[in-house]
C-alpha cells in the first residue's frame, strides 16, 4: 500500500499545482472588460477536469500495480451488470453531469456576457425573453445595439487578402458614409470606452482575432458580424507597473504614432528581408524547371528557344544572386545589419508598451499562400490621445 | 463447408491470391499496408513543417507549400490512415473470425472497395504533385473554391486547370474514398446481422465487432451531407457555380455545416474501433469480464446519437445564432457523460484482476491515459465561453492530436500486437514492442503536451513561422517549438522498431499457437493464421465473449465455443 499512499500523494501535489497557477502564468495578459471571465471559465474548467483526470488514471495505476499477476493475484469474477460497481459508475456518472452542468452555467454566463451586453437580443427563437414585466414570444432572432451611440466608437472591420481595414466615423459621425476615416494595418482605440465593431470580408473567410482582449471572430464573405470590446484602464495602467505615465507617449516621449510609423516600417524591412527571400528562392527554382520544361517543348522553334534559355539563364543568375545574399546574411555584413534591426524592433516594443499599448491582431483562419503575414496592430490610446488622432486624420483626408 | 470453401482455393495463383483477393482478411492486410504507406506521407509533411516552425529562419518551405503540407497532413492522416486501418482493415480481419463465418456477405463487394479506396489514395497522391490544396483539411469556402488562392494555379504552382487541379483533385479522393468505405459499410452491417455463427446472439457479439460496426453506422448516416458538399464545392470550382460564393447568392457557412455535421461523427467513426480493441485487451489481460459490457454498448448508442446533434461547436466563431450556440453547447456537454461511463468501465474492469503487462497491454493502457488528456481537453472547446479563445489556436491542434494518435496510434498498436498472431502466425519480439510503447509513449507526449503552453496562451495555428516582426507575442515560444519538433521527429524514428520487428518477426519469429493470450472470443479457435475460410468446421457459440475466472473452472478462460 506504500505505493497507493504515494501515488495519492502525488496526485494531491499535482492538483495543488494545476489548480494553484496564477492566470499569468498561462494567459496572455488581458485588457479587456470581459477577458477575464472568459479566463476564468478556463480555470474553472481546469479546476474540474484535471483532477478528475489524475484520479482516473491513479485508480489506473493502482490497480494495475496493485492486481497485477505477477504477485500471484486470482481474478474474481465481476461482470458489472449489477451490483455495487455499477451504482459506483452510476454515481460518478451523475457527478460528471453535475460538473458538467456547472460549467455550462458559466460558459454561457460568459458568453453572453460577450455576445448580449451591447448586442442585446429583443427576443429569441427557442425561448421567451423576459422584457419589462412581460415575456415576448419567440419571433425569431433579433438583435438591436441597446447603448446610445455617443457613447460607443462604431467601427467598420473589412478583411481581405491579406489586410485589415479599419473605417471611422468621418466629419459627419456618421460611419458608412464617403467622408470615413480609413486606417490599414492600424487599428486605433480610445481606451475606456465601448467600440463596436461591424465585421465582415471581401473575398474568403478570414478571422479578426485579437488574443489580449480574448476577441475573435471570423470574418465572413457576404455578411457583417458585430462583437464590441472595451479596453480597461484599469487593466493597461497596472500591466505596464509604472504609477505615473503619459499616454500619448513612449518613455523617451516619443509619440505614440510616431512610433507606431516606425514599428511597422521596421517590420516591412525585416519581413521583406526574412520572407521574400524563401519565396523568392521558391519562385526562382520553380521558373527554372519550368522554363527547362518549356526549353524541351520548343525545341523545334529556333527563336522560341533562344527566347527560353536567355529566360532561363536570368533566373539562374537570380539564383546566384539570391544565394549570394543569403551567404550575406548568414555570415557578414548583412547579418549584422539584420540583427540590429531585429534589436532596434525589440527596444521599439519595449518603448511602445508590447501587449499594452501596442497589441497584435492576426487572422487565425486560414485564408490563403501568404496567412503567414496577415497581421495588423491595435494601438491603445487614451481618449484625448485619440482624438488629436482622427482630427489629424481628418485633416490629412 | 469451410474445408470445401478452402479446398476451392488452392490452386489460385498469386495474383488472385493476393492482389485481386476477395478473401477478407488479404484484403484486410491490404488496407493496412496501403494506410501504413500513407502514414510515412503525412508523417513526412509533418516532419517538413516541424523543421520549418522550429527553424523558420532556414527557409525549409515557402508560406503556400506550408499551408499545403498541413493541409494535406491532415487530409492523409484522417482519411488514409486512421479511416482504412481502424475501421476498414480491422474490420475485414475481425469481423467474420470473431463472429464465426468464413468471409463477408458479399466478398467481390469487399475487393471493389478496396481498389476504390487505392484508387483514392493514388489520386491523393497525384494531387500532391501537382500542387497539392492549401486551404486548410476542412476544405471552407469561398477560399476552396477559388482555383488561384488555394490551390491548383497561382501561388500552389500548378499548372493544370479546372478538375485536374491539386484542390479539385483531393476532393475527388475524397469522394471515391467515401464510396468505398460505404461499399465496405454495408458489408460490415450484413455480415455481422446475417452470418453469425449459431447460437451468438446479439449480446454475445465481442465488443470490438459492436464497435465498428457502430462506427460504420455513424459513417453511413452522416456522409451524405458531405458527399452532396463536396460535389457542390467541384462544381463551383470547376463549372462557375456559386453555391458558397456570396456574390451569386450562396452562403459559405452552408459548407461548414455540411462539413461538420460529417466532421464530427467522423471521429467517432475512428474511435469506435479501438475503444473496441482496448476493451478487448483489457478483459484479456485482467483475466476479468468487461465490466458492464452491455452498459458500454448502450452508452456508445447514446454518444452516437449524440455526436449527430453537436457539429455546431465547430462553428461558435463563424458567427452562428447565439441560441444555436447555447444548445450546442449543452449537447457537446452532455457527450462526456458516455464517455466517461466507457473509461470507468475500462478501468475497473481492472480492479480485482489478474493484470499482465505484456505490450498489447502496455499500449491499451496507454490508450486510456492519452486519450482521456484528448477527452478533457475537448471540454475547453465545447465549452463556448473558453473556445473563444481556443477556437484556430495550438491548444486545439495538441486537442485533436490527443484524440487522434491514441486512437490510431496506442489503440491501433495495442490491436497490431494483440492480432499479430493470429494473423500473422507468428510471435514478435516483445522487448521491442515495449520499446516501441515507451518511445512513442514519451516522444508523443513531449511532442503534444508542450504543444498546449502556446495554445493556452491562444498562439494561433498555420503559421508558417513566428518572428519578431509579425507576431513578436508569440516570438517567446520558439523554444517550445523546437523542442516540439524534436519529439516529433523522435516519435516518427520510433516507429522504425515497430516497422522491424514486425518484418523480422514475419521472417523469423517463434511460430504462434491458435490462443496464445488464452482469450475467448472465436477467432483464436481458428489455425494461425487461419486458412482460407477461416475454420475447420463453424463454431457454435455458448455464452458470452468475456467470460474470464469464472469461479468453479479449472481454467481462467472459457472460449464462447466450447460446449463445457
Amino acid at each position: 500500500m506504500r505505493s497507493t499512499r504515494l501515488l495519492l500523494v502525488l496526485l494531491g501535489l499535482a492538483t495543488l499545482v494545476m489548480t494553484g497557477c496564477s492566470t499569468d502564468w498561462f494567459f496572455v495578459k488581458n485588457l479587456s472588460t470581459y477577458g477575464d471571465k472568459v479566463d476564468d471559465i478556463i480555470v474553472l474548467i481546469t479546476a474540474i477536469a484535471v483532477p478528475g483526470f489524475l484520479l482516473t488514471i491513479t485508480a489506473m495505476v493502482i490497480f494495475v500495480v496493485q492486481y497485477r499477476r505477477g504477485k500471484g493475484n486470482k481474478a474474481e469474477y465481476i461482470k458489472g451488470d449489477t451490483g455495487a460497481i455499477v451504482k459506483v459508475i452510476i454515481i460518478l456518472d451523475v457527478v460528471v453531469l453535475l460538473l458538467d452542468l456547472l460549467i455550462l452555467f458559466h460558459t454561457l454566463d460568459t458568453f453572453y456576457s460577450i455576445d448580449g451586453e451591447i448586442v442585446k437580443k429583443e427576443s429569441s427563437w427557442i425561448l421567451p425573453i423576459k422584457k419589462g414585466n412581460s415575456l415576448v414570444l419567440p419571433t425569431g432572432a433579433n438583435y438591436k445595439l441597446e447603448v446610445p451611440n455617443a457613447e460607443v466608437l462604431e467601427v467598420n472591420v473589412t478583411l481581405s487578402q491579406f489586410s485589415f481595414t479599419f473605417s471611422y466615423p468621418g466629419k459627419d459621425g456618421i460611419l458608412g458614409t464617403d467622408d470615413d476615416i480609413e486606417s490599414t494595418g492600424v487599428f486605433h482605440v480610445p481606451v475606456g470606452k465601448k467600440v463596436v465593431i461591424h465585421i465582415t470580408a471581401t473575398d474568403v473567410i478570414h478571422s479578426f482575432f485579437v488574443n489580449t482582449l480574448r476577441l475573435k471572430q471570423d470574418a465572413i464573405p457576404g455578411r457583417t458580424i458585430t462583437r464590441w470590446f472595451e479596453v480597461d484602464k484599469e487593466k493597461v495602467e497596472k500591466a505596464r507597473k509604472r504609477p505615473k505615465f503619459d499616454w500619448n507617449k513612449d518613455i523617451n516621449g516619443v509619440e505614440i504614432h510616431d512610433l507606431a510609423k516606425a514599428i511597422v516600417g521596421m517590420r516591412t524591412q525585416l519581413g521583406d528581408a526574412n520572407y521574400g527571400r524563401t519565396q523568392t528562392k521558391i519562385d526562382n527554382l520553380k521558373a527554372v524547371v519550368s522554363a527547362k520544361k518549356d526549353v524541351k517543348n520548343a525545341e523545334k522553334d529556333a527563336k522560341k528557344k533562344a527566347d527560353l534559355e536567355r529566360g532561363i539563364k536570368g533566373t539562374e543568375t537570380r539564383i546566384q544572386d539570391y544565394k549570394a545574399e543569403i551567404k550575406d546574411v548568414n555570415s557578414g555584413k548583412t547579418k549584422q545589419e539584420m540583427d540590429q534591426k531585429i534589436k532596434k524592433l525589440k527596444q521599439l516594443y519595449e518603448n511602445a508598451f508590447l501587449g499594452q499599448r501596442l497589441v497584435e491582431i492576426a487572422c487565425a483562419e486560414i485564408c490563403g499562400a501568404d496567412h503567414t503575414i496577415m497581421n495588423a496592430w491595435l494601438i491603445i490610446d487614451s481618449k484625448e490621445g485619440f482624438k488629436k488622432w482622427m482630427v489629424q486624420k481628418i485633416k490629412d483626408e | 463447408m469451410s474445408a470445401t470453401h478452402a479446398a476451392g482455393h488452392h490452386n489460385d495463383s498469386f495474383i488472385s491470391k493476393y492482389v485481386f483477393s476477395t478473401d477478407h482478411k488479404v484484403i484486410g492486410m491490404q488496407y493496412i499496408i496501403t494506410g501504413i504507406i500513407m502514414a510515412f506521407i503525412g508523417g513526412y509533411l509533418a516532419y517538413k513543417f516541424r523543421m520549418q516552425l522550429a527553424w523558420p529562419e532556414l527557409g525549409i518551405m515557402g508560406r503556400a507549400d506550408y499551408n499545403s503540407s498541413v493541409t494535406i497532413h491532415g487530409l492523409i492522416m484522417i482519411f488514409w490512415v486512421a479511416m482504412p486501418i481502424l475501421v476498414a482493415a480491422f474490420g475485414n480481419l475481425l469481423i467474420p473470425t470473431m463472429i464465426g463465418c468464413d468471409d463477408m456477405a458479399y466478398p467481390s463487394l469487399n475487393m471493389i472497395s478496396y481498389w476504390l479506396f487505392l484508387l483514392s489514395a493514388i489520386v491523393a497522391i497525384v494531387s500532391i504533385l501537382v500542387g497539392g490544396y492549401g486551404g486548410g483539411w476542412t476544405l471552407y469556402p469561398p477560399l476552396s473554391a477559388n482555383m488561384a488562392s488555394a490551390g491548383g494555379g497561382g501561388a500552389y504552382g500548378s499548372t493544370l486547370p479546372g478538375i485536374f487541379s491539386g484542390g479539385s483533385l483531393i476532393i475527388v479522393a475524397i469522394a471515391l474514398e467515401f464510396f468505398a468505405f460505404l461499399m465496405g459499410g454495408l458489408n460490415f452491417i450484413v455480415t455481422t446481422v446475417n452470418m453469425r455463427a449459431p447460437g451468438m446472439g446479439f449480446w454475445d457479439i465481442p465488443v470490438v465487432v459492436w464497435f465498428i460496426d457502430l462506427a460504420v453506422l455513424v459513417f453511413m448516416f452522416s456522409v451524405g451531407p458531405l458527399i452532396a458538399g463536396a460535389i457542390m464545392l467541384l462544381f463551383d470550382r470547376s463549372l462557375g457555380t456559386g453555391f458558397f460564393d456570396p456574390a451569386k447568392g450562396g452562403d459559405p457557412i452552408l459548407f461548414q455545416h455540411l462539413f461538420w455535421f460529417f466532421g464530427h461523427p467522423e471521429v467517432y467513426v475512428v474511435l469506435f474501433p479501438s475503444i473496441g480493441f482496448v476493451g478487448e485487451i483489457v478483459s484479456t489481460f485482467s483475466r476479468k469480464p468487461l465490466l458492464g459490457y452491455k452498459k458500454i454498448i448502450y452508452a456508445a448508442l447514446i454518444a452516437s446519437f449524440l455526436s449527430f446533434i453537436v457539429w455546431a461547436h465547430h462553428q461558435f466563431v463563424a458567427g452562428i445564432n447565439s441560441d444555436m450556440a447555447v444548445w450546442f453547447t449543452v449537447a457537446t456537454m452532455l457527450i462526456s457523460v458516455p464517455f466517461t461511463s466507457i473509461i470507468l468501465s475500462m478501468v475497473i474492469t481492472m480492479y480485482k484482476g489478474s493484470v499482465e503487462l505484456k505490450s498489447p497491454m502496455l499500449w491499451a493502457l496507454g490508450w486510456i491515459v492519452t486519450f482521456s488528456v484528448g477527452g478533457v481537453t475537448g471540454l475547453y472547446l465545447g465549452s463556448v465561453g473558453s473556445d473563444i479563445q481556443f477556437h484556430d489556436t495550438y491548444f486545439v491542434v495538441a486537442h485533436f492530436h490527443y484524440t487522434l494518435i491514441p486512437i490510431t496510434i496506442f489503440g491501433g498498436m495495442s490491436a497490431v500486437y494483440y492480432w499479430y498472431p493470429k494473423f500473422i502466425g507468428k510471435h514478435y519480439n516483445e522487448f521491442l514492442a515495449k520499446l516501441h510503447f515507451w518511445l512513442t509513449f514519451i516522444f508523443f507526449n513531449g511532442a503534444f503536451m508542450s504543444m498546449f503552453i502556446p495554445g493556452t496562451a491562444a498562439q494561433h495555428r498555420r503559421i508558417a513561422g513566428y518572428f519578431i516582426e509579425t507576431y513578436p507575442q508569440m516570438t517567446e515560444y520558439q523554444d517550445i517549438r523546437i523542442f516540439t519538433t524534436i519529439c516529433v521527429i523522435g516519435l516518427i524514428i520510433t516507429q522504425v522498431i515497430w516497422i522491424y520487428n514486425m518484418i523480422s518477426s514475419y521472417y523469423k519469429g517463434k511460430i504462434a499457437e491458435r490462443n496464445p493470450w488464452k482469450a475467448n472470443t472465436l477467432e483464436w479457435t481458428c489455425a494461425s493464421p487461419p486458412p482460407h475460410g477461416n475454420f475447420e468446421t463453424y463454431p457454435t457459440v455458448y455464452r458470452g465473449p468475456y467470460e474470464f475466472s469464472v469461479p468453479n473452472r479449472e481454467e481462467d478462460y472459457w472460449p464462447q465455443d466450447q460446449a463445457s
